[in-house]
């Protein structure tokens, strides 16, 4: 009943801080910031190794076979509309809440899978951590009945601009056409 | 001659046994899985002639499956497992990405777009079904995506 508060209470933080994002889309946000994280080659990298691209965000995990596939689909597919020489300026992250059973090398032969060459990120327990709180993400193991587990997570693709700030906000009802108009009309 | 047709009326309908509840299975697809991965997912559409309930499903490819239902509280995304999907009579309940789902866990080979898993569907009154699963892509969102 506690978690479940927590949940509910979390849910409309979100809710509420990202109303009030979109009310208010010219005031500098403290959402995104700094991170260090191990990349699915192994190598380590910082959110100033991304500086210069547009940085579409999303946290997510592997062991997901309903929602994280489909977001991510629409992102690449957003970029495929963009067209080659913009989606050049973008760097697509997927970070993992699910640092146990992701590591860079189950996250790398993951989005092999896509089309577009997306960054998967993972890292120490810690690192992840320190990068959901910069990002205001909420993850958290969810048991199952069979003895594995699923995570409880946000679902929100975070727009950064090349300066490294945070400029829009995608969710998984967001379409396709959508995503790219937004990131046209944003300049990218 | 009248009464002719009506026996064969009767005859007909008694052919197609009223007290059997049945379920008809449509529109079913599993999602390709990422190399590596071990988690599946499968979706399909479920109508019953009568009240039912989806009580169990399963597959000798995964060591567990699970009817799941995913939720959103404000951004956040869950999964949950249901013991059972309600199927009220002649209603068409369907399993679709981002809502209802089949999640197979611990599967014992990859699921490769083209292909084909078997999947057992057990229900409350209706008998049993063994159903033939295509294999779409990872993120297709319908059957033959």
């Amino acid at each position: 009943m506690l978690a479940l508060l927590a949940l509910v209470g979390v849910g409309f933080g979100l809710t509420t801080l990202l109303t009030s994002l979109w009310t208010s889309p010219d005031q500098a946000v403290s959402v995104g910031g700094p991170f260090t994280l191990v990349d699915d080659s192994g190598k380590t990298v910082s959110d100033r190794d991304f500086r210069g691209k547009w940085m579409l965000v999303y946290f997510g995990y592997t062991h997901c076979p309903d929602v994280c596939p489909t977001v991510l689909t629409h992102m690449a597919n957003a970029l495929d509309e963009l067209g080659p020489k913009t989606a050049a300026d973008v760097a697509p992250l997927f970070i993992t809440v699910d640092p146990d059973r992701d590591t860079p090398a189950v996250m790398h032969n993951y989005l092999s899978a896509f089309d577009v060459h997306i960054h998967g990120l993972s890292g120490s327990d810690d690192q992840v951590t320190a990068a959901e709180a910069e990002y205001r993400v909420y993850a958290a193991k969810h048991p199952e009945p069979d003895g594995s587990y699923s995570m409880d997570h946000s679902s929100i693709i975070y727009v950064m601009n090349p300066a490294g700030e945070f400029v829009a906000n995608f969710t998984v009802e967001t379409t396709v056409d959508a995503m790219a108009a937004k990131l046209r009309q944003l300049g990218v | 001659m009248k009464r002719l047709a009506l026996l064969m009326a009767l005859a007909t309908s008694f052919a197609a046994p009223v007290w059997a509840a049945s379920v008809t299975v449509t529109g079913a697809f599993a999602r390709a899985t990422a190399p590596g991965s071990d988690t599946g997912v499968v979706y399909l559409t479920l109508q019953s002639d009568a009240d039912d309930k989806l009580t169990g499903v399963s597959t000798p490819v995964a060591t567990s499956a699970m009817m799941h239902k995913t939720t959103m509280a404000g951004m956040v995304m869950s999964m949950d497992m249901l013991g059972t999907i309600d199927l009220p009579a002649g209603q068409r309940v369907v399993l679709q990405p981002d809502q209802l789902h089949i999640m197979l866990n611990g599967l014992k080979q990859p699921l490769v777009k083209g292909t084909t898993i078997p999947l057992h569907l057990i229900f409350a009154k209706s008998p049993p079904e063994d159903i033939t699963v295509p294999v779409a892509s990872l993120a297709a969102m319908a059957p033959g995506g």
